[in-house]
C-alpha cells in the first residue's frame, strides 16, 4: 500500500492539469458560440458514454487510437519521432489484405495470425526506410516518415481503384475478405472487435518489455541520452532501428485491425488521420498503460463529437479544436507547471497568512 | 575605509534548500575580498543576489551606505556592480572591441564608432594591464583572454565592484599570476574585487580580507594577514583534511600501448599528432594540458567511442582497432568522462538505470538472458549508494535529483564497482568537494594498488601532482613531455601546458 502511495505520488499529474484547462479554455469558447459550457460538456459525455451506441461507438474510435498512440510512444521512448504513423498504417492495412484476400479457405485460426503478422511486417517494412537513411546519411527521420505517408495513402487510393478494386463496385475498395479473415465481433449491432483486446495485449506488452527487458532498458537509455547510451557500450543504431521497426508494426496492426474488424475490405482512405491522432494521443500517454486511458478520451471525444453535432449548433469541428488546445497545453508543460506553482503558492501564501494572522 | 556594499540578514531559499541563512556581509573600498567555500555552500548564489539575478527571501543590501533595492542586473550595473560568470557571456563571432562596447556602442553622426570603441578598449587595456588585440575575434582568443575581455567590459560599463566567479578554474598558472596582477591594479584604482574561490593558496595570495561561506552560512572573517591555509581548510569544512600522498609502487606488466596515434576530427582538423605512451600496472599515468588540447579525444579513442584513429593501440597485448565500447567494458576498461552529464549519467532516470550503464551486458544482472534482474540491479546499487556516501541514499531518485557532487561520486562508485584493469579518469573531483575529492583520490590509489592502473586527465596541477607517477603533457594535440611526476616543478608543467620549453632546454 505504502509502496502504491509512493508510485501514485511520482506520476506526474500535469496531463490532468492540462486537460482541465483546454475544458476551461475549451467552455469559454462555447459560451463565445452562445451556448452553456456545462451543457455542451454535459451532451458530449452523455453521448460517448450515457447510452449503449454511445459506449460502443467510444471504443470503436478507441482501438486504432492505442495503436497508432502505442506505436508514437514506444519510438518517442527510444528517442525516435516516428511521423510516419500513418503511412505504415495503410501499408500494414495492404499486407493484411493481400494475404487476406489470397487465403481464401484457410481455416481462421491459421489466417487470422497470418493475417496480423503480415500487417506488422507491412508496417515495420515501412518504417524501415527513415531509420536507415537517418543512421546512414544524417536525414532527419520526420521529413522522410511525413513524405513517405503521401506516398503509401496515394498507393492506397491506386491500390483500391485499380488492381484490388472490388468487381462491380462504384466505390474504391477491396473485394470483401473472406469471413475466416474477419475479427470476431464482440456485440452484435456493432462493429467493435476484439481488435481492441488486441490494443490492450499489445500495451501490456510493450510496457513489459520496455520495464524488464535488456532490450527496453537499451531503448530507454537511448532516448534519454544518446551519448550516454553510447559511452555505455550500447549499439545505438542496432537500438535505434529496432524501435522503429516496433514502433511501424504497431503502426501497421492499426491499419490490419481496422480493415479486418471494423470494414473487413480495404477501403481508400479509411483512416480520418488516425496517425496523426496518435501523436496527441502519444504526447498525453506517454508510457504505453497510460497511451490506452489518453486513446480512450480521445475516443471519447470523437463520439461525444459526433453526438453533439446532431441536437446543438457546434460543430464536429469544435471537437478538433478542443484537441487541439488539450495539444498545445500538454506540449508546453512549462506552461501548465508555472501556472500550477502559482496557484500553489498562492493557497500557501494565503493559508500562512492566515496563520500569522 | 568606507563600505561600498553591505548584506544584512540575507536568507535565500530554493525548495527545500538553503541557499543563504541569514547572512551579513560587506566590501570596503578599494579591496579584494574572498568568498570562500566548498561547492553548493552557497557563495554564487550570495553573489547572485548581489548582482540583482535572485532576489532573497529576506535581508537587506546597503550601497554606499544607503539602503537600496536591486531587482535586476540591470539595477546593479547602474550601480558599478558587474560580475564575471564562470561562463563567459560573449559573442564569439565579433571582435574584442565589438563585444566590449555591445549595448553602449560608442556612435558618430548616429552610426557605430567602431575606431572610436577600438580606442576605448585599447586605452582600458593599457591601464589595468589588460592585454587583448581589440581587433581579433573573441572565439579565436584563449580562455584567459577571453576572461580579459570580460573585465575590460565591466570596465567599460563602469564597474566600481567586480564579481569574479572561480576565475581560476579555466586558467593556466601563468595566466593565474597576470589576472592576479590585475587584480592588484584594479585595487590600487580604487575598485573593489570579490573572489568567488574554493582554492586555499589563492585566497592567500591574493585577498585583504576573507569571508567563509559553508552550507549556506557564514562561518568565519578573517584578514588575511592574520589567517593560515590550515585555518581557513578547517574553517571551510569543519575539520581538518589530510591530503592523500602518492603511493609509489613498483610498476608491473604493461596495459596499454600507444603507438603513434594520430586522429583527424571530423571536420579534417588534426586533433591528436602521433601520440605514444604506455602505461603499466600499479601506475597512475597524469595527463596535464589546458582543456581543448586534445584531452577529449584522447579519451574518446581510448573508451572506442571514436574509431577512426591511425597508429596502434594495445590493450593488454590485443590491438584495439575494431573493437566496440561494450567489449572494452568488458574487458576491463572504465572510463569517468570529463563531461558526466552528457556521457556518464541520464538524468531524468533514476538510480538503478543509472546504475546500470554499462552493466547491461553483463549476465549477472541478468535473467534468462534477456531480462533484467532488477531486484539485484537496486541492492548493488543500494550499496554502493552507501559504499561511496553519495546522497541522499534514496535509490528511488532521478539522478537530476542529485547535486553535481554527488553526481560525480555516483560515476566514480559506478565505475570502481566494475574493478576496471584500466580506469580512464578524467577530472574526476571536478565540481566536489574536499571530502569527496580526498574519497575519489584514495579510490583511485586502490585502483592502483589492486593492480590497475589509470589515465588521469586534470586541469588542476595539485591534483595530478599529488596523484600520478608519471605525467605527460599533452599541447595542441601532441605530447611534448613525459616524465615521473616529481621530476617536475608547477611553474614548469605550467609553462609546458602553455605550448613553452621545459627548463634546461633551450
Amino acid at each position: 500500500m505504502e509502496k502504491l502511495k509512493q508510485r501514485l505520488k511520482k506520476v506526474s499529474l500535469t496531463p490532468l492539469y492540462s486537460l482541465l484547462m483546454a475544458l476551461v479554455i475549451g467552455g469559454i469558447i462555447i459560451l463565445g458560440s452562445g451556448n452553456n459550457p456545462f451543457e455542451i460538456y454535459g451532451k458530449l459525455i452523455t453521448g460517448a458514454l450515457g447510452t449503449r451506441n454511445g459506449i460502443l461507438q467510444t471504443l470503436l474510435q478507441s482501438t486504432p487510437l492505442i495503436f497508432c498512440g502505442l506505436s508514437v510512444a514506444f519510438g518517442m521512448r527510444g528517442g525516435v519521432l516516428n511521423l510516419g504513423v500513418e503511412g505504415q498504417l495503410y501499408m500494414g492495412a495492404l499486407a493484411a489484405t493481400l494475404v487476406a484476400l489470397g487465403g481464401e479457405g484457410l481455416p481462421s485460426v491459421v489466417l487470422i495470425p497470418l493475417c496480423l503478422v503480415a500487417g506488422m511486417l507491412g508496417g515495420a517494412v515501412w518504417s524501415l526506410l527513415p531509420i536507415v537513411l537517418k543512421l546512414k546519411r544524417g536525414v532527419h527521420e520526420v521529413v522522410t516518415a511525413l513524405m513517405l505517408n503521401y506516398i503509401a495513402t496515394l498507393f492506397i487510393d491506386f491500390m483500391t481503384n485499380y488492381p484490388l478494386m472490388a468487381e462491380g463496385s462504384s466505390v474504391a475498395q477491396s473485394e470483401t475478405f473472406p469471413e475466416a479473415a474477419w475479427l470476431p465481433k464482440l456485440f452484435p449491432r456493432s462493429q467493435v472487435t476484439c481488435g481492441i483486446f488486441i490494443g490492450l495485449a499489445l500495451a501490456v506488452i510493450l510496457a513489459f518489455v520496455l520495464k524488464k527487458t535488456v532490450l527496453g532498458y537499451q531503448i530507454t537509455l537511448v532516448g534519454q541520452n544518446e551519448l550516454s547510451a553510447k559511452a555505455a557500450g550500447v549499439p545505438v543504431g542496432k537500438v535505434m532501428v529496432t524501435t522503429m521497426l516496433i514502433s511501424g508494426m504497431c503502426a501497421g496492426l492499426a491499419g490490419t485491425v481496422e480493415v479486418m474488424g471494423t470494414y473487413n475490405r480495404l477501403i481508400m482512405g479509411f483512416s480520418p488521420g488516425y496517425g496523426f491522432d496518435g501523436i496527441a494521443v502519444a504526447v498525453l500517454g506517454s508510457s504505453p498503460i497510460m497511451v490506452v486511458f489518453s486513446a480512450l478520451l480521445f475516443g471519447i471525444l470523437r463520439a461525444g463529437g459526433t453526438a453533439l453535432q446532431f441536437g446543438t449548433n457546434l460543430s464536429v469541428k469544435f471537437i478538433s479544436a478542443l484537441q487541439g488546445i488539450i495539444i498545445i497545453l500538454i506540449a508546453a508543460p512549462a506552461l501548465c507547471s508555472h501556472l500550477y506553482a502559482a496557484i500553489r503558492k498562492k493557497k500557501k501564501t494565503g493559508k500562512e497568512e492566515l496563520k500569522n494572522g | 575605509m568606507q563600505k561600498i556594499v553591505e548584506m544584512r540578514g540575507i536568507t535565500k531559499t530554493f525548495g527545500n534548500n538553503t541557499a543563504n541563512k541569514n547572512v551579513d556581509f560587506f566590501c570596503n573600498r578599494g579591496e579584494v575580498l574572498c568568498l570562500l567555500g566548498e561547492n553548493g555552500a552557497g557563495k554564487t548564489t550570495l553573489m547572485n543576489i548581489l548582482y540583482g539575478r535572485y532576489r532573497p527571501d529576506s535581508g537587506s543590501i546597503l550601497f554606499d551606505g544607503k539602503p537600496v533595492k536591486i531587482s535586476g542586473p540591470r539595477d546593479a550595473i547602474a550601480m558599478g556592480i558587474q560580475m564575471v560568470h564562470q561562463h563567459f557571456m560573449l559573442v564569439p563571432t565579433l571582435t574584442v572591441a565589438d563585444n566590449v562596447v555591445l549595448g553602449r556602442e560608442p556612435r558618430r553622426r548616429g552610426f557605430y564608432d567602431r575606431k572610436e570603441a577600438a580606442e576605448t578598449v585599447r586605452r582600458l587595456s593599457q591601464e589595468y594591464g589588460l592585454e587583448v588585440p581589440p581587433e581579433k575575434l573573441v572565439g579565436d582568443l584563449s580562455v584567459g583572454e577571453q576572461q580579459r575581455v570580460e573585465i575590460i567590459k565591466a570596465l567599460y560599463q563602469g564597474a566600481q565592484l567586480l564579481i569574479l566567479d572561480e576565475p581560476t578554474a579555466v586558467l593556466t598558472p601563468q595566466e593565474v599570476d597576470d589576472l592576479f596582477k590585475v587584480v592588484s591594479r584594479l585595487r590600487e584604482s580604487g575598485k573593489s574585487i570579490i573572489i568567488i574561490t574554493h582554492k586555499l593558496k589563492e585566497t592567500m595570495a591574493i585577498s585583504d580580507r576573507v569571508y567563509v561561506l559553508r552550507q549556506g552560512e557564514m562561518i568565519g572573517e578573517r584578514n588575511t594577514a592574520d589567517t593560515s591555509i590550515e585555518e581557513l581548510s578547517e574553517l571551510m569544512v569543519g575539520h581538518k583534511v589530510a591530503t592523500v600522498i602518492r603511493e609509489s609502487m613498483e610498476p608491473g606488466e604493461t596495459v596499454l600501448e600507444m603507438d603513434h596515434v594520430s586522429l583527424k576530427s571530423a571536420n579534417g582538423v588534426q586533433v591528436l599528432k602521433d601520440i605514444s605512451l604506455s602505461i603499466r600496472e600499479h601506475e597512475i599515468l597524469g595527463i596535464a594540458g589546458v582543456e581543448g588540447n586534445g584531452q577529449m579525444e584522447l579519451i574518446e579513442v581510448l573508451s572506442a567511442l571514436c574509431p577512426s584513429w591511425e597508429g596502434e593501440i594495445l590493450y593488454k597485448g590485443k590491438s584495439m582497432k575494431g573493437r566496440t565500447t561494450a567489449e572494452l567494458l568488458e574487458d576491463g576498461v572504465s572510463c569517468i568522462h570529463a563531461d558526466r552529464q552528457a556521457y556518464s549519467i541520464a538524468m531524468d532516470l533514476e538510480v538503478p538505470e543509472n546504475f546500470l550503464m554499462g552493466y547491461q551486458q553483463t549476465p549477472d544482472y541478468r535473467k534468462r538472458k534477456w531480462l533484467v534482474d532488477w531486484g539485484k540491479v537496486v541492492d548493488k546499487a543500494r550499496a554502493m549508494l552507501e559504499h561511496y556516501d553519495v546522497r541522499p541514499r534514496d535509490v528511488e531518485r532521478k539522478l537530476s535529483e542529485f547535486s553535481g557532487g554527488n553526481q560525480q561520486k555516483f560515476v566514480v562508485g559506478r565505475e570502481m564497482q566494475r574493478s576496471p584493469k584500466f580506469m580512464i579518469a578524467a577530472h574526476p573531483t571536478r565540481g566536489v568537494d574536499i571530502m569527496a575529492t580526498a574519497f575519489i583520490h584514495d579510490q583511485l590509489n586502490r585502483q592502483k594498488k589492486a593492480g590497475g592502473c589509470v589515465l588521469l586527465i586534470s586541469s588542476d596541477l595539485d591534483e595530478l601532482m599529488q596523484m600520478s607517477d608519471r605525467i605527460a603533457v599533452i599541447y595542441d594535440g601532441r605530447i611534448v613531455d613525459c616524465r615521473a611526476a616529481e621530476e617536475y616543478t608547477t611553474m614548469e608543467l605550467g609553462r609546458l601546458m602553455g605550448g613553452g620549453q621545459a627548463d634546461g632546454k633551450a
